[in-house]
């Protein structure tokens, strides 16, 4: 697959403060690429240096292989569907979604045509006529949206467009968003802080932390196999248990920790008997009361119980080194009750495979 | 317990008594001291003057002769023509001032946009005496080119006409114009402008159809108020106008000084005010649409 | 909103040009405060001070000022009073009324000052109230109601209710509500209103010109006095109030920017 766009140690500063350091970043062609960060990681400003809202402090961005910092917002053939829309209130949706073809210099029936097209690819086919405040959120969004892919542009640049909306509607925009870009078969770069929105949309996440990438992939690598602490516990509920490689010989890694000696079936590279690593499994992975061939295990007593809807969470403390933070197991919820209740003593364990090992 | 509920119901009435009086008080003053003399100068313009007393009867005379008499209706037109034009001048200037306060950030635009502001607090009086001062035949400009020997006599058509009114009136009225205008542009948000880029316009496609369309409403209420303060003025007619600088706020004047035909005048004022409400509620139909849909 | 480098030097050049028409005759007002002309050019070596001494031995000039003043402060005052309770009034009323009255206050703002003076003249003659520094002061606190009731109506409509409700549920009466929590969150408008109404007083002509008896505010003085003719004093009384209304202008931002925070 070709690549769109490239950022080559791109940096941007802000006054005496450097925003991004040295960014390598390449779009591929048709993809759906989610930049995932919490608020003041640099993903906003990964965008707008796209966009050309602002200028690299260094580095390079390439399109086609092309050298862009000199380009010019309104040459960039990418369009961008701001955070609050930024519908012209004067105009209606119609001559919003026209907007970019009759600064072009179009002609209007094929205006008429296009934008009547795709205001229906967005299902607003009888909106038209309507200004933006006679909108919904939902709508606006569309409208938004259309007037974003009706120049068939070779990027979309998404800022947090769904930030806006309730929770249903957001799930409906997702997957509306995904079906429009399969249907258009455009190169989509979605900004969001909301992991589980990166994980349902999209082909290959970019976690962002503090203007720097920590990890690029698809949602199912960076699920399960972070490649930082920072990463693990960003992607929510896992646990994240410190310890210190012990391994002698063959065999499988393992590491020394405060409730016990487990076993990861892939040791970090580069990394020797004694250095400091985080084993990260995931609370769905880890069992109440283990088969036998289970090799991880140790004792714990239930602190708390929580249903929240198809999972039953489980917070267990590890008798081996109580007080620290406690252990998460998810179970799928049964109309019976959890199996287990608050201050029984449990086994609890997982497979070697189901623990991935990161830097401390 | 019965006298605690007294005591209640007494606050209760007392609080009510007071809620009554603040609303008289709130109704009453303004009723006075602008509905009633309104009203009043209403009436006036049906009564009418016998030597030199006002007779409190009803008559159409004065509007009648506001109609008949030629002289009245051309000068209302050209004091009409006259506060369009300063209100025209005022725009044409202060639109690209306002343009670039708004397009700046930070320190600098607090303190030019503190620039434009001042003279706005700064004394009418006082500005009409400086520029006079400047422009008249006695004044600093004829007597530095008498100086400088440009020329050998004072040149006049600088003042005492319509056009030093004109000029006058958009020079003390410019910041008024410009404070709407800009806050208009100051409000347009970022992003819009940004997305008009983005979708491929150039710098004045994106003023063509956005920003100029946004800021509309502002222009107009910026040009309206100094078309209506030019209408009514008849200092600043007196003061550069001379005797060429008539203007309709000037005959109104002399009807409650020299002429002292004060139903006439207030005939007259009534007219003005007619026109001017007129003029007020087409803009604010304007304005009201251009808010409407942002 | 940015702007390409020619479009903000061709900006620049006409707002260059504006500011030279706003501030060269006041300029032009103020050297000569300091110079003389002397045969039809500027006699540089004529500074002085005495335009100043002059004006200080004006007593025309100096209880026109005090006048002035009176007539601001109380116009400040009762615009205050009735400015604030007519906010109060159209904030917490439901009547229909309240938007008749609003209507009413604006009126003097929206029409040309011309009228206002003139009906309120027919007024006081109709009434049989003869013309002195009283209905001066009536036709100010007219003229300057609605800036003061605006600002302080802007002010009411930003504070939450909650912080209304917030005070009742925690036992305070309606009276402390008002003196503890209403009051202290409008001071900051009460002084910009003020200020403003001051200015606007300080400079008023139109509708003094026409209600004024023999006493004399610095507009009128000035008016009367520049029919004559254009006296070095002038020019430094000039000065000085250009000097007091950029201080006061100062002032004024420096209380609106703060404003704008909360």
């Amino acid at each position: 697959m070709s690549n769109v766009v490239e950022l080559q140690g791109v940096t941007f500063s802000y006054g005496s403060v450097e925003i991004l350091h040295a960014i390598d970043l390449a779009v591929e062609d048709g993809e759906f690429l989610v930049v995932l960060g919490p608020s003041g990681s640099g993903k906003t400003t990964i965008l707008r240096l796209i966009g050309g809202f602002l200028t690299p402090s260094g580095g390079c961005i390439t399109l086609d292989g092309q050298d862009i910092a000199h380009v010019p917002i309104n040459r960039r053939p990418f369009n961008t569907v701001f955070q609050d829309y930024a519908l012209f209130p004067h105009m209606t949706a119609e001559e919003n979604v026209g907007y970019g073809l009759a600064v072009r210099g179009v002609r209007k029936p094929e205006i008429r045509e296009r934008v009547k097209r795709t205001l229906e690819l967005v299902a607003l086919g009888d909106l038209g006529r309507r200004y933006p405040a006679q909108l919904s959120g939902g709508q606006q969004q569309r409208v938004a949206l259309a007037r974003a892919i009706i120049c068939e542009p070779r990027l979309i640049l998404l800022d947090e467009p769904l930030g806006a909306l309730d929770a249903e509607l957001r799930r409906q925009m997702q997957r509306f968003l995904k079906s429009l870009q399969r249907e258009i078969r455009t190169t989509f770069l979605f900004i969001t802080h909301d992991q589980e929105e990166a994980v349902t949309m999209a082909d290959r996440i970019c976690v962002m932390r503090d203007g720097r990438i920590e990890q690029i992939g698809t949602p199912g690598h960076v699920y399960y196999f972070p490649n930082s602490e920072y990463v693990a516990r960003f992607f929510g509920d896992n646990n994240v248990i410190p310890g210190r490689m012990s391994t002698t010989g063959p065999g499988l890694p393992a590491v020394e920790t405060p409730f016990g000696r487990f076993h990861a079936d892939r040791r970090v590279s580069d990394m020797g008997d004694g250095a400091a690593v985080m084993m990260v499994v995931r609370p769905e992975v880890t069992q109440i009361a283990p088969a036998p061939d289970v090799s991880n295990r140790m004792r714990a007593r239930v602190r708390e119980v929580g249903f929240v809807g198809p999972v039953t969470q489980l917070f267990l403390d590890p008798l081996a080194a109580a007080g620290g933070p406690p252990l998460m197991v998810k179970l799928p919820s049964s109309v019976n009750g959890p199996r287990v209740v608050v201050g029984e003593e449990v086994e609890i364990g997982w497979n070697a495979h189901d623990a991935h090992l990161v830097r401390a | 317990m019965a006298t605690a509920e007294a005591t209640l119901a007494r606050q209760d009435t007392g609080e009510r008594v007071m809620r009554a009086l603040l609303t008289a008080l709130a109704y009453g003053a303004p009723l006075l001291f602008i509905l009633v003399p309104l009203l009043l100068f209403v009436l006036q313009s049906f009564f009418y003057v016998e030597n030199t007393d006002i007779v409190h009867r009803f008559t159409l005379a004065n509007y009648v002769r506001f109609f008949s008499e030629a002289t009245f209706i051309p000068i209302f037109f050209y004091t009409c023509l006259l506060s369009l034009g300063a209100a025209l001048i005022t725009v044409v200037l202060a639109y690209p001032v306002a343009l670039l306060l708004a397009s700046l950030s930070g320190r600098i635009k607090y303190a030019l946009t503190l620039v434009f502001i001042v003279p706005l607090l700064m004394s009418y009086i006082i500005k009409i005496y400086a520029i006079r001062s400047i422009l008249g035949g006695n004044g600093f400009l004829n007597r530095m080119l008498i100086g400088i020997g440009l020329i050998d006599q004072p040149i006049t058509f600088l003042i005492f006409n319509l056009y030093a009114v004109m000029i006058t009136l958009a020079l003390i009225l410019l910041p008024f114009t410009m404070l709407p205008i800009f806050i208009t542009l100051d409000k347009i948000p970022r992003q819009l402008i940004d997305a008009s880029y983005d979708l491929g316009a150039t710098g004045w496609q994106t003023f063509r159809r956005v920003i100029l369309p946004l800021s509309l409403s502002g222009t107009l209420v910026g040009a309206s108020f100094t078309f209506v303060l030019g209408l009514g003025d008849f200092v600043t007619p007196q003061m550069v106008g001379g005797m060429n600088g008539l203007t309709f706020g000037r005959i109104i004047y002399s009807q409650f000084g020299f002429a002292f035909n004060w139903p006439f005048g207030a005939a007259l004022s009534v007219i003005l005010l007619i026109f001017v409400a007129f003029v007020l509620l087409l803009a604010g139909r304007v304005f009201m649409r251009g808010s409407a849909t942002s | 909103m940015r702007l390409s480098g020619p479009a903000i030097t061709a900006l620049s050049a006409i707002a260059v040009f504006v500011v030279l028409l706003l501030y060269g005759p006041l300029a032009v007002a103020i050297f000569f405060s300091f110079f003389r002309l002397e045969r039809n050019a500027v006699a540089w070596d004529s500074f002085s001070f005495d335009a100043y001494s002059t004006l200080f031995h004006n007593d025309a000039i100096l209880d026109s000022l005090l006048t002035t003043l009176v007539v601001g402060l109380s116009a400040v005052a009762l615009s205050l009073v009735f400015g604030t309770l007519i906010a109060f009034h159209y904030r917490n009323s439901r009547s229909r009324l309240r938007h008749v009255l609003q209507f009413v206050v604006f009126l003097p703002f929206l029409m040309p000052p011309i009228i206002t003076g003139l009906s309120l003249l027919i007024f006081f003659r109709e009434t049989n109230v003869q013309r002195s520094l009283l209905t001066v002061v009536i036709g100010h606190t007219v003229f300057v109601l609605a800036i003061v009731y605006q600002i302080v109506l802007t002010r009411l409509r930003a504070l939450k209710p909650s912080l209304i409700d917030a005070s009742l549920d925690l036992g305070a009466s309606r009276w402390q509500t008002f003196r503890l929590v209403i009051m202290p969150n409008l001071t900051s408008a009460f002084v910009s209103a003020a200020i403003l109404a001051f200015a606007l007083s300080f400079d008023e002509t139109l509708i003094t010109l026409l209600v004024t008896g023999t006493k004399n505010t610095l507009p009128m003085w000035l008016w009367s006095s520049m029919r004559l003719g254009f006296k070095p004093d002038i020019n430094a009384l000039v000065t000085l109030i250009l000097f007091f209304s950029t201080v006061l202008a100062f002032v004024a931002m420096r209380l609106f920017r703060p404003a704008s925070r909360t």
